[in-house]
């Protein structure tokens, strides 16, 4: 089924991969630097307060807690962190562009193996950062989301490759579309939201010593918004993962004739759900707010994981379409 | 997440209250006031969401249970030419809850005309499944007419209620055996088990009608393949090179011992092992007691029936569910509080100030909304 022109596109593809790797590499490193050169800023607090005393100025302007619009003056981190972010839209085009063509390489969706789910999870991973980034400052969380996707790229070329294929029976149907593309973009959400758990960890303890005016983590919102960031992310992530286990229930009823069987895969993503769920109680639960709600948040990308990893490759599913 | 602002305007206290309370109201605020105070809240529908969320979830428990306890499913294995009708008695494996009646088992019937199936033979993934596509004669009630039909992997069919689903589908080895007198004492195609993604496969062969009984274990190879570690197996799950592996016995089968035994495994105990032989279509391999042909072999396909009144419930709950959980993350329940006190120079000093009550939320916009309505139209004054 593949002709010479078919193999230009399928070489184009993973030209295009090889390339996404390298312009997210320069980027990780960029951000890399941008967050080792951190430097101090004003907390969200600090800038509310003095907003907030300064409110009955001309403008008669609102005082937030919340996005602070500080202005600072550019200084090198912020700069190679602006270049870095450059090259994560630009990365984010070249992967399109490789999924674009191996779908067409193939005639179908580009989720027909693990190889192709993975590059299109590090894609979703991408995607939901950028368009975050849209609405508000995340060069600090760059690092931690571009490291993670390249993680993924390179695995899916080193151990998951596969050459595209037509696809086996038990995918051809509609709901591949719907139920796959719902869980990469939920895939990119937990990572992301898991990226930012761990950072206001790491945050908390921080402010705990009492040691904030210095390291790279001065750059770096405050513990508190951060896990509120977590928290919007994953309140935008849990439906979607509820609609994703929803979709893969109905297409379960359509090809094995039942809607829930506990099918290894089907009991991880249950799982994740309950982590998550388990996420949103302790986010409204005195005493767990905190680094605890963090860990939970972790902890749900870990299942997510396991589901994805582990599931695919060492146990016998309904599910195992790895192509390994 | 909070937000405040101060105001200085002309209006007087009990102006600038009236005004709040009545937009506050048209949008839908529930508002409580004084006469120079307001404090009003919004957002009680992410509690409604909530609730409805979590007693969707108990639906959703309801509808399991009600395909639990009224639902079946049952698989059997149709050889091509073959038919089924829809009784209890005609399948494999059958499974009914507590409370599944007889009378939900509709009473259809199909002949499985031709089951095809096509594997990859590019060097990608080479072996992996294609199409499988079973085309089946079938009649959904005994009088009514005969419809072509073709069940297929994700496509199901429905028939008053059950679902027939292609699940499997395997290779039926045919074999003709005759006693040393040259009767034929068994002649028939004979359901064999895939062993492995390549469908090396495994039968038995069972002849109670010779003297003595006769008995062969059996290894079905689509595409032979022998080394010495895995010994004979198939390395290609479409049969190009076919042939079969046989263990042929003597003796006693023990079926008339009247314990039920498989079809798919042979009890030796009071066996003894004649030989063993490869053999390809069209082989005949003869020995004392008699000979066996390898005549051939065609497939079979395995259909899962299943009936779960259950089913659309569940789904109903689920968008219930959804929809519970967006309405209670999205929707923010937030407070805002207006006082008005008198100023400097006969102004009046308007706080406003918001308070979400649920995560994230974002509670500037309404306290932006409400500086609006106090500073629009009607003039303003600033300090």
């Amino acid at each position: 089924m593949t002709t010479g022109s078919s193999m230009g596109l399928a070489e184009a593809s993973n030209a295009a991969i090889y390339a996404t790797m390298v312009t997210l590499a320069i980027a990780m490193v960029l951000f890399a630097a941008s967050f080792a050169s951190g430097r101090r800023r004003q907390t969200s607090r600090e800038v509310a307060r003095q907003r907030a005393f300064g409110a009955g100025d001309s403008d008669g302007g609102v005082a937030v807690l919340d996005r602070p619009e500080s202005s600072e003056s550019v200084d090198p981190g912020r700069r190679l962190a602006n270049v870095a972010m450059s090259l994560t839209w630009l990365a984010t085009g070249l992967l399109t562009l490789a999924l674009v063509l191996r779908g067409v390489w193939a005639g179908r969706v580009p989720w027909g193996n693990m190889y192709e789910f993975s590059i299109s999870s590090a894609w979703g991973v991408l995607v939901v950062f950028l368009a975050l980034s849209t609405r508000r400052d995340l060069r600090w969380l760059g690092l931690f989301v571009v490291a993670p996707a390249l993680l993924t790229l390179g695995l899916a070329v080193t151990v998951l490759y596969t050459e595209a294929a037509q696809l086996v029976p038990a995918l051809k149907s509609y709901w591949l579309v719907i139920h796959v593309s719902a869980a990469i973009i939920c895939a990119g959400a937990f990572t992301v939201a898991a990226s930012s758990a761990a950072l206001s960890i790491v945050q908390s303890r921080r402010e705990a010593s009492g040691r904030q005016w210095m390291g790279p983590l001065s750059a770096v919102p405050d513990a508190e918004r951060l896990r509120t960031f977590t928290s919007r992310i994953i309140a935008f992530a849990f439906p979607l993962w509820t609609f994703a286990v929803i979709a893969g229930a109905i297409w379960a009823e359509n090809a094995w004739g039942r809607y829930w069987g506990w099918d290894p895969k089907e009991t991880w993503a249950f799982i994740t759900w309950v982590v998550y769920a388990a996420y949103l109680h302790a986010r409204s639960t005195a005493g767990w707010r905190g680094d605890r709600a963090s860990w939970i948040a972790i902890l749900g990308l870990v299942t997510f994981l396991i589901n994805y990893f582990g599931v695919n490759i060492f146990v016998n599913s309904l599910h195992s379409y790895a192509g390994l | 997440m909070q937000a405040f602002t101060l105001l200085n305007v002309t209006q007087a206290p009990s102006e600038v209250v009236t005004r709040v309370e009545k937009e506050l109201r048209g949008r839908h605020w529930r508002v409580r006031s004084s006469e120079d105070w307001i404090s009003a809240e919004k957002g009680y529908l992410r509690e409604t969401g909530n609730l409805v969320f979590h007693l969707a979830l108990v639906l959703i428990l309801v509808a399991v249970a009600i395909g639990g306890l009224f639902g079946w499913r049952g698989n059997v294995i149709v050889k091509e030419g073959n038919g089924f009708s829809n009784t209890l008695t005609q399948y494999d494996a059958w499974g009914g809850g507590r409370l599944a009646s007889a009378d939900s088992i509709p009473p259809f019937s199909f002949t499985l005309d031709d089951f095809a199936v096509e594997f990859e033979r590019g060097e990608a993934q080479r072996g992996a499944p294609r199409l499988f596509e079973a085309r089946v004669a079938l009649q959904s009630e005994p009088q009514s007419a005969i419809t072509e039909e073709v069940i297929q992997v994700n496509y199901p069919i429905s028939i008053a209620g059950a679902k027939v689903f292609l699940v499997g589908h395997g290779y039926a080895p045919t074999f003709i055996v005759r006693d040393a007198q040259g009767e034929v004492v068994f002649d028939d195609d004979v359901v064999f088990l895939p062993q492995d993604g390549n469908f090396t496969s495994t039968g038995v062969i069972k002849v109670p009608d010779s003297t003595p009984q006769l008995g062969f274990q059996g290894i079905f190879l689509p595409t032979f393949a022998l080394d010495d570690v895995r010994g004979p197996h198939s390395i290609f799950p479409d049969a190009d090179d076919p042939s079969v592996f046989l263990s042929a016995w003597e003796g006693d089968l023990g079926l008339d011992s009247g314990i039920p035994q498989s079809i798919y495994t042979l009890k030796t105990e009071r066996m003894e092992q004649i030989g063993l032989r490869a053999l390809v279509p069209g082989q005949v391999w003869e020995f004392p007691q008699g000979e066996i042909e390898f005549t051939g072999w065609q497939r079979w396909s395995s259909f899962q029936i299943a009936f779960d009144p259950g089913k659309e419930a569940a789904l109903i709950a689920s968008v219930l569910a959804m929809a519970g959980l967006m309405v209670s993350l999205f929707v923010r329940r937030r407070r805002v509080w207006v006082r008005a006190r008198p100023g400097d120079g006969g102004s009046t000093l308007v706080s406003i100030a918001g308070l979400s009550k649920s995560e994230a939320g974002d509670v500037s916009d309404d306290v932006r909304e409400i500086t609006r309505i106090l500073t629009e139209e009607k003039g303003e004054d600033r300090p």
